[in-house]
């Protein structure tokens, strides 16, 4: 079966190319301090918004620090963030989804209400004015943005839940007496893998699309910690002179949220048994 | 059509009250509390007086639920408190900033529908050739690249390299000089790029989402009734594939509000827009509670009366719910 | 004269890189006003068949033939704006789920109304209601702004049939028209086929040759043209009216004893018997046709059990080799297993049935 979804996946050259992207993106990520020797956070006064060049392959930013450095460990914080909010949400997702859709009645009621709600703020305000009582830092954008980007997926969950509790199988189990977490964990859960595994994928390509937004407002990632985020935010001061510092990170911030979205619809087209 | 309008009414009453006391606990919760008080220089009143100020307007002495339904009860009025920074009222800071907001969204909204609607019918009649391609590539691009480093990157293009449009704002700075022509011309090249940034994202989702739609009613068995009466493939399309396929597409307008006014807090600040989201964003950093909660409130109020209006639109649209129950 | 005549029709689907035939050496003819009934189980190629017959299949089949006359052109050779004149002018089509063969956001009459805009210069709101009533809709006046929800299956299937006979065509082609519906209203539905093929008046240039009708004197008792629809056209004198042809797909062998005068039976995708419909019902002559027909419930019977056919249908993807009956069929022999039956006159004649039994190989 796995040598079946294998070959799919394979021919899916879509889907093929993001996956190797991101293999390649993470491999930089954790050989960062071996790849470059230099220091993202070292200042060079005489040196700043220096053009790409042999000493400095994507330039030097306004403080005089090299451009490629900071890229490669901005890269690290971004790949951070973006794993770590998305494990928050699909913690809360499925908790809540599958809640909903396995009790049913006021519970359900309830828990849809709240993810109403939730949705009506448009998420990124609501991450804004909770950030803006809280020390920005790397944790707490993490965790934010992970407690806000559950909704969808809870109500996406919560669908799935609904149509399999209605599946012979769930009636078997529930006939022969299984207890509710035990029909959850055993047979409802292994079947929300796939549109879960899909979800997340994009999640994390929208979580490094947030965090780049935050940073680059200011309230995520502080310097002197670089993310692509907040070498933009530098960049845009110096639109004029220094087109390096806003082309390069966006562009990496492009082409990592591309890859994961292309690895994410890939993925469902390969696992979803419907195609 | 009564009963279903009436469920969406009473839901959305409900969804109405969750959404000020979200706004409200997330205030309350907010470390160091209510009183915590604001760093910007700028404010006209000094830190303490302020705290006694707030203290005595959101009866901080009182019980939580005390607070909230005295909140609630001044929220009804329209009275969200006034402004730290410069004492004036919420109300009047976002009603002077709304109607820009508005007019950003409604014509981003429009921009949206009229471009999306054909390249998703391009893509979906052209399935699988070079035109499919084109949009499923836009779309890709639509959804992952960063908005605010699209609208870094056109201001570069376009009002430095080019020198074409204005960088921010919506007035030119002699804007009072200008006769009643060129003033709106003025605001018309202020807002071309902060417009087609707003939309860029929502185009990619609602052409895909048409593109999908219209392939999936085109395999109904309707669709086929009609080739069999001999129409041409034109009509079948327009006529009896299009109207199937667009009515979802008014639900998911109502639905990209709210990411339409959130995009607005991160571009409104890049293009300073005055707009709503600035606004909000400027409250957000200065620490201006008052206004952060009338933002938080309003925004919410406006998508939840959008995703309304979309669903009385939908009932109007589908004759299904608009005649249910009215069986022969 | 023949008006319909098909000769070795193929239709396969894709099926990724495969394809899978669904229709094989399928060759008959129709004549003016005649009925033909296509049975067979589900999945045999009737229904794509019929599709066939006006290109109706969806992009992912593929349709080949040596001839597919419709009343002397060859549709396959058809310009597109031909092929449009036919569909729904020329020939009707009635689908078999009323539930979801109207667009559920036009009302009924705009789309009886669409079929006269495009095939009889225009729409005419009186000849709509005129189309409801013959169809037997009740109170037709009310009924032209309603949407399809608002009705019953039995009275969409109506709505259908007046969209199908809308412009007086020569042919009716029906798949399955009453399986979706209750038995009550099968029936209703079914004789309301009967007397539309009487009422259509379809309009053919030249008088048929004497004898070539299975039924002449049903014919002839509608000649000369009633007073009424028709009269007065052009060149009325050198005209006549005829019934309109009926091509009644389905799976209960049951249903078309009264009403067709030909049957075809089905099975794996290819006709295996064809005739009168009486001669192949009294006397069926393929092994298959005997056995759908044992299977069928009769209402003199007694409470015996109904001998079902042993076995499934082939896989369409993995045919057996030789006859495609031969797994199921009783009497099948070697040289069933090699050779594949083709379509021969048997027993009187009238009949044709592609089964080895009859051959008269060495």
């Amino acid at each position: 079966m796995w040598r079946f979804y294998g070959r799919r996946f394979l021919a899916n050259r879509l889907a093929l190319a993001g996956a190797s992207v991101l293999l390649f993106l993470g491999l930089a990520a954790v050989g960062a301090p071996v790849l470059s020797r230099t220091d993202p956070n070292q200042q060079r006064l005489t040196e700043r918004l220096m053009p790409p060049s042999v000493h400095h392959l994507l330039g030097t930013d306004d403080l005089g620090r090299d451009v490629a450095a900071r890229m490669l460990h901005g890269g690290r914080v971004s790949l951070r963030v973006g794993l770590v909010a998305v494990g928050i949400s699909v913690i809360i997702g499925t908790w809540v989804g599958v809640t909903a859709g396995f009790f049913g009645g006021w519970v359900d009621g309830l828990l849809m209400r709240v993810v109403d709600i939730m949705l009506c703020f448009p998420t990124l305000f609501l991450i804004l004015m909770v950030i803006a009582f809280l020390d920005p830092s790397l944790w707490t954008v993490m965790t934010v943005i992970g407690m806000t980007s559950w909704p969808g997926l809870a109500r996406l969950v919560r669908g799935e839940t609904l149509s399999l509790r209605e599946r012979d199988f769930v009636w078997a189990a529930r006939g022969l007496g299984l207890s509710a977490p035990r029909i959850v964990l055993v047979h409802l859960l292994p079947n929300l893998v796939v549109p879960i595994l899909v979800s997340a994928t994009l999640g994390v390509g929208s979580a490094i699309l947030t965090e780049s937004a935050l940073s680059f407002l200011g309230l995520g990632v502080q310097p002197p910690m670089a993310s692509w985020g907040n070498i933009l935010t530098s960049g845009k001061d110096y639109l004029h002179v220094a087109w390096w510092l806003s082309v390069f990170p966006g562009v990496a911030i492009l082409v990592t949220v591309l890859a994961l979205n292309l690895l994410g619809e890939g993925l469902r087209d390969v696992l979803d048994p419907r195609s | 059509m009564g009963a279903f309008l009436f469920r969406r009414f009473a839901l959305t009453l409900v969804t109405l009250l969750g959404i000020t006391l979200m706004t409200f606990l997330v205030m309350r919760i907010a470390p160091g509390g209510l009183t915590a008080g604001t760093t910007d220089l700028s404010a006209r009143v000094s830190a303490h007086e302020q705290r006694k100020k707030f203290a005595a307007l959101y009866d901080l002495d009182k019980p939580w639920y005390v607070q909230y339904g005295r909140w609630l009860k001044r929220l009804s009025r329209l009275d969200f408190g006034r402004s730290f920074k410069d004492d004036r009222p919420v109300l009047e800071k976002i009603s002077e900033r709304l109607p820009n907001t508005l007019l950003l969204n409604v014509l981003s909204l429009g921009l949206v529908f009229f471009v999306a609607v054909p390249l998703g019918i391009l893509a979906a009649v052209k399935q699988n050739t070079v035109w499919d391609r084109a949009v499923s590539a836009l779309v890709f691009i639509g959804f992952s690249a960063p908005t605010f480093w699209l609208a870094l990157m056109l201001m570069m293009l376009f009002g430095v390299t080019l020198g074409w449009l204005p960088l921010s704002g919506l007035h030119a700075l002699n804007a009072d000089e200008l006769s009643a022509t060129s003033s709106v011309l003025d605001m018309a090249r202020h807002l071309v790029l902060p417009v087609l940034i707003s939309a860029f994202a929502g185009l990619a989702g609602l052409s895909r989402f048409v593109r999908n739609g219209l392939l999936e009613v085109v395999r109904q068995d309707y669709v086929r009734t009609a080739r069999a009466k001999g129409l041409p493939e034109s009509r079948v399309i327009f006529r009896h594939a299009l109207r199937n396929a667009l009515i979802p597409v008014v639900t998911l307008l109502g639905l990209s509000l709210p990411d339409l006014i959130g995009g607005g807090f991160i571009f409104e600040t890049i293009f300073a827009f005055p707009g709503m989201g600035r606004l909000g964003f400027d409250a957000v950093m200065a620490r201006d509670f008052p206004v952060v909660m009338g933002v938080g409130t309003i925004a919410a109020f406006l998508t939840l009366a959008g995703n309304l209006l979309a669903d009385v639109t939908y009932a109007l649209v589908d004759p299904r719910i608009r005649l249910a129950g009215k069986h022969r | 004269m023949s008006l319909l005549t098909v000769e070795d029709l193929f239709v396969e689907y894709r099926h990724g890189a495969r394809r899978v035939p669904a229709v094989r050496h399928v060759s008959f003819s129709l004549k003016e006003g005649e009925c033909l009934g296509v049975a067979g189980e589900s999945g045999s190629g009737k229904s794509t068949l019929a599709l066939a017959l006006l290109k109706l299949l969806p992009d992912s089949a593929s349709l080949s033939a040596q001839r597919l006359d419709f009343d002397g052109r060859s549709v396959l050779d058809l310009a597109p704006r031909e092929l449009r004149a036919l569909r729904g002018g020329e020939v009707g089509f009635v689908f078999q789920d009323p539930f979801s063969a109207l667009n559920p956001v036009l009302t009924v009459g705009d789309q009886v109304d669409e079929v006269l805009e495009w095939h009889r210069g225009g729409r005419n709101r009186q000849r709509v209601l005129d189309l409801f009533a013959q169809v037997r809709l009740p109170d037709p006046g009310d009924l032209y702004g309603a949407y399809p929800h608002q009705l019953s299956g039995g009275q969409r299937q109506r709505v259908c049939l007046a969209m199908a006979i809308a412009s007086n065509p020569k042919l009716l082609i029906a798949d399955e028209p009453t399986t979706a519906l209750d038995v009550t209203v099968q029936r209703e539905i079914l004789n309301l086929l009967d007397d539309l093929r009487r009422d259509v008046k379809t309009q053919v240039p030249h008088p048929p040759l004497r004898g070539t009708f299975p039924q002449e004197g049903k014919e002839n008792k509608e000649f000369p043209s009633p007073l009424g629809r028709g009269q007065g056209e052009g060149l009325a004198q050198f005209r006549r009216n005829m019934k309109m042809a009926l091509i009644l797909v389905t799976h209960n062998v049951g249903l078309l004893s009264e009403r067709s005068d030909r049957l075809a039976v089905m099975y794996a995708g290819e006709i295996v018997e064809i005739g009168p419909t009486a001669t192949v019902l009294s006397r069926p002559a393929h092994p298959y046709t005997q056995g759908l027909l044992k299977s069928l419930p009769r209402l003199s019977g007694t409470d015996r059990r109904l001998p079902a056919l042993p076995g499934q249908p082939p896989d369409p993807k993995e045919l057996p080799s030789g006859c495609p009956f031969r797994v199921r069929c009783p009497s099948s022999f070697e040289r069933c297993v090699v050779h594949s039956p083709a379509l021969r006159p048997v027993l009187d004649g009238t009949v044709q049935a592609a089964c080895h039994l009859f051959g008269d190989f060495p």
